[in-house]
C-alpha cells in the first residue's frame, strides 16, 4: 500500500475519519496502532511477525535494562542489537553473504554448494530495526527512561506514515507527543493535506514522470551512452533519487501532521551544502544522525586521534553504504562517500585558516563542487553492476558532444529541472520550508496547490514503487 | 534550519479559503481538459504496460481449466480479436503477448503455474522467439512483466484494478491525454496531437491504423530490422532454445494444456527475408519435430496473408475480425 495509491488514499481517509472521532485517546492509540499492521500487512502479512519480534524484544529488553546495572545491563543490550540485526542480517543480507561465501570458497579451491533458498526482503526492515534498536541505545545510555506504555511504544515502531521508509524516529521524540491528545486539528489538517500534495507532486511527476524515464533510457544502455547522456542520466537521476525520497519524506511528514503528530524534516535542501560534512547533515538526517550517534561515536567519533578518526568515518560510511542494500555497490558508494569526508577534513586542516574559502564565492564554487561530485557517486548508487558503472563513469570522463541514447527534449528537461532544483536548495539553503511556504499570500498558495494537483492527475504515468523500498 | 513541521510553530494561512481556493481551480482546470481531449477524440484509452498484462495474466488464473492463453510478441496481439476468437470456442481468451519480446519467458510462467490447465497458442515470429540467444533484441521486457505479476499482493491487484476502471473512465488518464504528449503538439502545431496509431483496449487487443504511419515505415523498414535482428536457425544455440522449449512442452503436456505453435503470415521483403534465414522445411521442420504440439503455418493458409499491413509483419486493424475468423478456422481444423 504506497502513499501514491488510490487503494493508500481510501485507508487513510478511514483512519483520519476514526481519529478524528470523539473517542478516548486510548482508543485513538489502539486504531492508529491495528491501522498501521493492516497497513504492513497488506504488502506480506506473515511480515507483521517480524515488526512485533522486534518490538517485544526491545520493549523487554529496555525494561530489563532499566532494572539493571553494568554487565546484566549490557547483556539486555546486546541481546536487543543481536535480534534486530539478526533479523536485518538473515533478511537483508542472507543472499549476498551466501553469494560472497561461495565467491570466496571457489577462490580458496573448496568446492562448496548451497541449496538455493528464496529470502524475501521485508518492506521497511532498515528502518525499523534501526528504530527500534535506537531506543533500546537511549535507554542503556540513560538518556531516556523505558515507555510506560507498551501500547505507545508499540506505534512508535509502527507508525504507518513513517514505517517503512522513514523518517527514523527516536523515541523520546514520538513518545511524548503519545502521551496526551493536544491537537490543533484544523490547523494542521490544512497544513498536513498541502503537505502530502506538496510530496506527491515531487514523487508523481518530477521523479516518475519526467526523470525516471531518462534515468531508465542511460543506466539501462550504459555501454551505447555518450559522455552528455551520462551527464545527463546522471543528473537526471539526482533529481529522482531526492524528489522519490522528499516526496515520500514530506508526505509521512504530512500524514502524520494530519494526525496530529511532528515528524522531522529528512532533507534540509541538501545539493546546496557546502562539502560533505555538510551534505550528511542535510540529505536522509535521521539516518545520518542515527548513524553519527550510535556508530561513529560508539567508535569513539573524533575523541582519539586523526587517524582514528578517519578510520572511523570510513567505516561509519561503509556500513551506512551496506544499510542501503546488499551489494558491493552500496559499499563502494558509501566508501566514496567516507573517502570525500576524510579528504575534506583533511583540507579544512590545510587551509581551514585562508580567509578566501571563508568568502561566499568560495562557499558558492565549493557547494557547486559538492554537488558534482556528490552526482558522480549516484552512479555507484544507481548503476546496474560494477561493468555498468565502470563504464559509465568512462564515458562521463571522455568529453564528447551528441547524444546517443537522450534527446533533445529529454536533456532540456534534465537541466531545467536541475537548474531549478539547485536554484530552490540554494534560495531554502537557511530558511524553512513550512515558514517560507506559509508566508506566501494565502490565494499564492492556493494557486501553487492547484497546479500541483492538476500536474498529479494529468500524469498518469505507470505506478512506481519509491526507491527507498527496496533498502 | 529548525527541524518543526507544525502548523503550530508559526502564523496560518487561512486554510478553509486556501483550500476552496485549490480544489476548485483543481476540478475546472481537470474538467475543462477532460471537455477539450474527448472533444479532440482522445477518448479513453488503455496504456499497454506490465500493470495492463498483469491484470490479464491474474484473469488468466480464474479460468486456469478453460482459459485460451495468447502467447507472442505483436504480431499476434495486432491480429487476434480476443472477443470473436472468445466466441467462436465460448471460452475466455487471454491476451498475453507483448511487443517486441521472446515469450520464452511466459512459457516458462505458463508451465510453472499448476493453476493453468487451458489450451495455450504460441506465435512464432522468428526473430523474437528466439532472442534469448540474440542481446540485440529486448528480452527482459516481459521477464520483468512476469516478475511485476508474480511479485503483485493483494493490495496491489485491488490498486491495478480501481487504476484500471479510472483509465477505462477518464480521457486525462489516457497515455495520449498526457501532458508530456501534449504540450510538445500544442507547442508546434498549436493543435492537440491526433490519436497514436496504436490504441489499446481493456483486453489487450492492440489497433494499428497504419494510415496514420510516416512513409518510412513501410515493408522495407521492416525488413531491415528483421535483417538486422533475426538470428539465423542454423546457430547451435537454436538447438538449446529448442531443448529448452521442449522440457516446458512437455511440463505443459502434463498437466493437460493442449499447445499450438503458430506461424502468422509475413509478405513481401519481410517474407522474403524469413524464408532466408528460417526456411520452413528445416527451422520449423525441427520445431515440429521436436515438440509435442499442434502447428499452423501460415503459408498453408494462403487467404491469411490478404490481410497484412504496409510493414509486412502485422495485420492491419481494419481486418482483424476478418483474420481472426480465419484462424480461427485454422485452429479448428487441428481439433481445437
Amino acid at each position: 500500500m504506497a502513499f501514491n495509491s488510490l487503494i493508500f488514499l481510501i485507508f487513510f481517509a478511514v483512519v483520519l475519519g476514526l481519529h478524528s472521532l470523539p473517542l478516548r485517546w486510548q482508543i485513538k492509540k489502539t486504531n492508529l496502532l491495528l491501522a498501521s499492521y493492516v497497513f504492513y500487512a497488506a504488502w506480506n502479512p506473515p511480515f507483521v511477525l517480524l515488526l512485533w519480534i522486534s518490538t517485544l524484544t526491545d520493549w523487554f529488553a529496555a525494561r530489563r535494562m532499566a532494572e539493571s546495572e553494568g554487565g546484566r545491563k549490557l547483556v539486555f543490550l546486546i541481546m536487543s542489537i543481536a535480534v534486530n540485526l539478526g533479523l536485518l542480517g538473515y533478511f537483508k543480507y542472507g543472499h549476498f553473504i551466501e553469494e560472497n561465501f561461495l565467491v570466496l570458497m571457489s577462490m580458496l579451491g573448496v568446492e562448496y554448494e548451497i541449496s538455493p533458498g528464496n529470502i524475501i526482503l521485508p518492506l521497511g526492515i532498515s528502518f525499523y530495526t534501526f528504530q527500534s534498536m535506537s531506543y533500546s541505545f537511549d535507554v542503556y545510555r540513560k538518556q531516556i527512561r523505558p515507555a510506560d506504555s507498551m501500547l505507545d511504544f508499540a506505534l512508535y515502531v509502527s507508525f504507518f506514515p513513517q514505517l517503512v521508509a522513514g523518517p527514523i524516529l527516536r523515541a523520546g521524540f514520538f513518545l511524548q507527543q503519545l502521551a496526551e491528545d493536544n491537537r490543533e486539528r484544523v490547523a494542521d489538517l490544512g497544513w498536513g493535506i498541502a503537505l502530502i500534495v506538496v510530496g506527491m507532486f515531487e514523487k508523481v511527476v518530477l521523479a516518475d514522470g519526467l526523470l525516471a524515464p531518462v534515468v531508465e533510457t542511460v543506466y539501462g544502455a550504459t555501454a551505447a551512452s555518450s559522455s552528455t547522456d551520462a551527464w545527463i542520466g546522471t543528473l537526471a537521476f539526482a533529481g529522482q533519487i531526492f524528489f522519490d525520497f522528499n516526496g515520500y519524506s514530506v508526505i509521512a511528514v504530512g500524514l502524520a501532521l494530519c494526525l496530529g503528530f511532528k515528524l522531522p524534516w529528512n532533507f534540509l535542501s541538501p545539493y546546496a551544502a557546502v562539502g560533505f560534512s555538510d551534505f550528511w547533515r542535510r540529505w536522509h538526517v535521521t539516518l545520518s544522525s542515527w548513524l553519527r550517534d550510535y556508530l561513529y561515536i560508539s567508535l569513539g567519533g573524533n575523541r582519539r586521534g586523526k587517524i582514528r578518526t578517519y578510520g572511523n568515518l570510513l567505516l561509519t560510511m561503509l556500513l551506512g553504504g551496506l544499510w542501503h542494500g546488499a551489494s558491493w555497490l552500496f559499499v563502494l558508494w558509501g566508501g566514496a562517500h567516507g573517502l570525500l569526508l576524510v579528504l575534506e577534513r583533511l583540507a579544512l586542516h590545510l587551509f581551514g585558516g585562508v580567509g578566501f574559502f571563508k568568502s561566499s564565492l568560495a562557499k558558492f564554487f565549493i557547494g557547486i563542487l559538492t554537488f558534482l561530485l556528490v552526482c558522480l557517486t549516484w552512479v555507484l548508487f544507481r548503476a546496474e553492476n560494477l561493468d555498468a558503472a565502470r563504464q559509465l563513469f568512462a564515458v562521463m570522463l571522455q568529453p564528447s558532444v551528441g547524444l546517443a541514447v537522450t534527446n533533445l527534449s529529454q536533456v532540456l528537461t534534465v537541466l531545467g529541472i536541475t537548474a531549478s532544483l539547485l536554484g530552490t536548495h540554494w534560495f531554502m539553503r537557511n530558511r524553512e520550508f513550512s515558514v517560507t511556504l506559509r508566508n506566501l499570500p494565502w490565494p499564492a498558495i492556493g494557486l501553487i496547490l492547484a497546479s500541483m494537483i492538476v500536474a498529479i492527475l494529468l500524469s498518469p504515468g505507470e505506478e512506481r514503487d519509491f526507491i527507498y523500498f527496496e533498502f | 534550519m529548525t527541524l518543526s513541521t507544525s502548523s503550530s510553530d508559526s502564523a496560518q494561512p487561512p486554510w478553509h479559503k486556501v483550500w476552496a481556493v485549490a480544489l476548485i481551480l483543481s476540478l475546472v482546470v481537470v474538467g475543462s481538459w477532460e471537455t477539450l481531449v474527448r472533444q479532440a477524440n482522445l477518448g479513453p484509452e488503455y496504456n499497454d504496460n506490465r500493470s495492463l498484462w498483469a491484470n490479464a495474466r491474474h484473469t488468466l488464473n480464474d479460468h486456469g481449466d478453460n482459459a485460451i492463453a495468447l502467447l507472442g510478441a505483436s504480431r499476434l496481439q495486432y491480429a487476434v480479436d480476443v472477443q470473436t476468437m472468445s466466441d467462436a470456442f465460448e471460452r475466455p481468451v487471454i491476451q498475453l503477448s507483448v511487443e517486441g519480446t521472446s515469450a520464452l519467458a511466459l512459457l516458462e510462467n505458463l508451465a510453472a503455474d499448476p493453476r493453468f490447465r487451458g489450451t495455450l497458442i504460441y506465435s512464432i515470429a522468428p526473430a523474437f522467439s528466439f532472442s534469448s540467444i540474440h542481446p540485440r533484441i529486448e528480452t527482459g521486457k516481459q521477464r520483468e512483466w512476469v516478475q511485476h505479476y508474480l511479485g503483485q499482493s493483494r493490495s496491489r491487484r485491488m490498486e491495478q484494478s480501481m487504476r484500471l476502471y479510472l483509465q477505462g473512465l477518464l480521457a486525462f488518464r489516457s497515455p495520449d491525454a498526457q501532458l508530456t504528449r501534449v504540450l510538445p503538439s500544442v507547442l508546434n502545431t498549436g493543435s492537440l496531437p491526433d490519436r497514436d496509431q496504436k490504441t489499446t483496449f481493456a483486453n489487450r487487443v492492440l489497433h494499428k491504423d497504419y494510415s496514420k504511419l510516416s512513409a518510412d515505415v513501410d515493408e522495407l523498414g521492416m525488413a531491415q530490422f528483421y535483417l538486422e535482428n533475426s538470428v539465423p536457425y542454423i546457430q547451435p544455440e537454436f538447438a538449446v532454445v529448442l531443448n529448452y522449449m521442449n522440457t516446458l512442452v512437455q511440463l505443459l503436456r502434463n498437466k493437460g494444456v493442449d499447445v499450438y505453435f503458430v506461424r502468422l503470415p509475413s509478405s513481401a521483403e519481410v517474407k522474403l527475408i524469413e524464408s532466408v534465414l528460417f526456411p520452413r522445411p528445416t527451422f520449423w521442420g525441427l520445431m515440429e519435430q521436436r515438440l509435442d504440439a499442434r502447428f499452423i503455418h501460415a503459408d498453408d493458409y494462403p487467404e491469411m496473408a490478404g490481410f497484412m499491413s504496409q510493414d509486412g509483419s502485422h495485420v492491419d486493424s481494419q481486418h482483424i475480425v476478418e483474420f481472426t475468423t480465419l484462424l480461427i478456422g485454422a485452429l479448428r481444423e487441428n481439433q481445437l
